[in-house]
C-alpha cells in the first residue's frame, strides 16, 4: 500500500466539508487518469466523456463514506469501474469491439479536439504502431482482464489495491491477470515482430 | 508400445507447460520460490514453446508500460464541472426550497447539464441514517419538451419484513400526476467505502400514491440482514411528459431496523 499523501488527505477533508474549489482541484489532479482509463475501457470518445463526467458526480456524492485508511485513486477506480459496468449492462446487446473496429476508430479520430500542450492531430498519427496493435489488442479483452490489464500496468495499482478496487480476493486478480497477459501475447502474435 | 510411452511424455509436458504457463507472471516478477525457480528454468532449457512464449510475454510487459496518456478534451473539465455545479445547485436548492424555481432556471440555461446532474442525484444519499427505518427521496423527473413541466415525486420505502425480503413502496406526486411510475426496488452493498454495487433487485409499475410490496427476489437472508435498499429508477410514463419516458436514479437506504 502507497503511504498517503497530506497534501491530498487534506483536499479530500476540504471536499468532505463541501468546499467546491476542493472538488475542482481534485478533479483536475485525477480527470485525465480517470478519462484514460474510461477510453481504454469503452474504445468510445463520447462515452469516455460520459463516464468521467459520472465518475465524478458519484465522487462528489459518496465522498463522506471515503475513509482515509484506503488509497483514494483505488477507490475512484473502483468507482470508474463500477460506473463501466453499470453502463454496459444498459447497452450489453452491443457486440464486443473487434479489433478492425478499434483501428478504424482510431484513425477517424484525428479531428476531435485535442489540449494543446498534448500530441496535436499529427504528432497522434505518427503514434508508433506498436502502441495501436497493443492498445487495439487490449480493447478486445474480456471485461475484466481488460480492467486488470488498464489497473495494473497503466494505472500502477498493485495487485493489493486491485483486488481491493474489484472486491476480489488477491488470488483471483493474479491469476486473472496472469492469463489476460497470455491472452495478449497469443493476440499479438501476428504482429510480433514489432515488439 | 513405444508410440503410447512417447505420446505420455507429450502428454506430460503438455501439462508441465500449462503448469508453468499460470506461473509465468509470477515467475517474470521473481514471485516464485526457489524451488520452483528451479523447476522452471529446468523446463525452459529443453522447451522451445514455453521459452518463446516466454520471451514474447517479457516484451509485451515492457510495451504495456510504455502506453502513452491519451490527451483528454479541451471541454472536459468543464463539463465535469458543470454537471457538479447542477448536482450541488439541486441539493442546494433542495435544502433551501424553492427547489424547483432553480431547477427551471438550471434547466433552461444548461438542459443537458441539468439531465446529467439529476440523473446523477441519485445514486448516493448512501450515508446509512442510524435510527430510521424509512426514509424519503425527492425524484425529480425533467422532461426533454415542453420545457418548465418539471415533476417532483416522493419516494418512500420501508421494511415490511426484513427476513422475508419484502419493502412497502409508494411513491406520490404533489400535482397527483396521471399515468403509472416503473420503480425498480434494489438490494445494494451498503458498506463503507464501498459504492453502488446491486445484489438483486425486483421492478413493479404503480400508481402515484398506490402502497406496494416489493418482495426481493434472490436476495438470501444474509444479504437482507447486511445490505440496504435502494429505489433506483423511477421511470414515469404519465401523460406530464408525453410518449416519451424518462428515468432517472434514486438513492433512498434504509439501515437495519
Ligand atoms: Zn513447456
Amino acid at each position: 500500500m502507497r503511504v498517503p499523501d497530506p497534501a491530498e488527505q487534506q483536499l479530500i477533508a476540504r471536499c468532505k466539508a463541501g468546499e467546491r474549489n476542493a472538488f475542482d482541484e481534485l478533479i483536475r489532479q485525477y480527470e485525465k487518469r480517470v478519462y484514460n482509463l474510461a477510453y481504454r475501457l469503452c474504445a468510445n470518445y463520447d462515452d469516455a466523456g460520459d463516464i468521467t463526467v459520472d465518475t465524478f458526480i458519484r465522487v462528489y456524492q459518496a465522498i463522506g463514506l471515503f475513509r482515509g485508511d484506503a488509497n483514494f485513486s483505488t477507490w475512484l477506480f473502483r468507482i470508474v469501474t463500477n460506473v463501466y459496468l453499470d453502463r454496459r449492462k444498459k447497452t450489453r446487446n452491443k457486440v464486443t469491439v473487434s479489433l478492425e473496429e478499434v483501428i478504424e476508430l482510431e484513425e477517424s479520430s484525428v479531428s476531435r479536439q485535442v489540449e494543446s500542450d498534448a500530441p496535436g492531430p499529427e504528432a497522434e498519427a505518427e503514434t508508433n504502431e506498436r502502441n495501436d496493435v497493443l492498445e487495439s489488442a487490449i480493447m478486445t479483452l474480456p471485461d475484466y482482464q481488460r480492467l486488470m490489464v488498464l489497473l495494473y500496468h497503466t494505472e500502477g495499482l498493485s495487485y493489493e489495491e486491485i483486488a481491493e478496487a474489484l472486491s476480489l480476493p488477491i488470488g483471483t486478480v493474479k491469476s486473472r491477470l496472469n492469463r489476460a497477459r497470455l491472452l495478449l501475447r497469443e493476440r499479438l502474435q501476428a504482429r510480433r515482430e514489432l515488439f | 508400445m513405444a508410440l503410447a510411452a512417447r505420446l505420455e511424455g507429450v502428454r506430460v509436458a503438455n501439462m508441465q507447460c500449462e503448469k508453468i504457463e499460470e506461473l509465468f507472471s509470477a515467475f517474470i516478477e521473481e514471485s516464485v520460490d526457489s524451488a520452483m525457480k528451479l523447476k522452471i528454468d529446468e523446463h525452459l532449457q529443453w522447451c522451445d514453446n514455453c521459452a518463446s512464449q516466454l520471451a514474447d510475454l517479457r516484451k509485451v510487459w515492457a510495451a504495456l508500460g510504455d502506453i502513452p496518456e491519451l490527451a483528454s478534451p479541451v471541454t472536459l473539465h468543464g463539463d465535469i464541472m458543470r454537471s457538479l455545479d447542477a448536482v450541488i445547485a439541486t441539493k442546494d436548492a433542495r435544502r433551501q426550497g424553492g427547489f424547483i424555481e432553480r431547477l427551471k432556471a438550471a434547466f433552461a440555461s444548461n438542459p443537458r447539464a441539468v439531465l446529467a446532474g439529476a440523473a446523477a442525484l441519485v445514486l448516493l444519499a448512501a450515508a446509512p441514517l442510524a435510527s430510521m427505518h424509512s426514509t424519503e427521496a425527492s425524484l425529480t423527473i425533467l422532461p426533454s419538451a415542453p420545457v418548465g413541466a418539471v415533476v417532483t415525486y416522493n419516494a418512500n420505502a420501508s421494511w415490511l419484513s426484513r427476513e422475508a425480503g419484502q419493502v412497502q413502496v409508494m411513491v406520490t406526486t404533489a400535482a397527483g400526476q396521471p399515468g403509472t411510475v416503473k420503480v425498480k426496488v434494489e438490494l445494494v452493498h451498503n458498506l463503507p467505502d464501498s459504492v453502488y454495487t446491486p445484489v438483486c433487485n425486483s421492478v413493479i409499475t404503480m400508481k402515484p400514491g398506490e402502497l406496494r410490496v416489493v418482495r426481493l427476489n434472490g436476495a438470501n437472508a444474509d444479504d437482507l440482514m447486511h445490505y440496504s435498499v435502494l429505489l433506483s429508477t423511477v421511470t414515469h410514463t404519465g401523460k406530464t411528459t408525453g410518449s416519451k419516458s424518462i428515468s432517472i436514479s434514486a438513492a433512498n437506504t434504509m439501515p437495519a431496523p
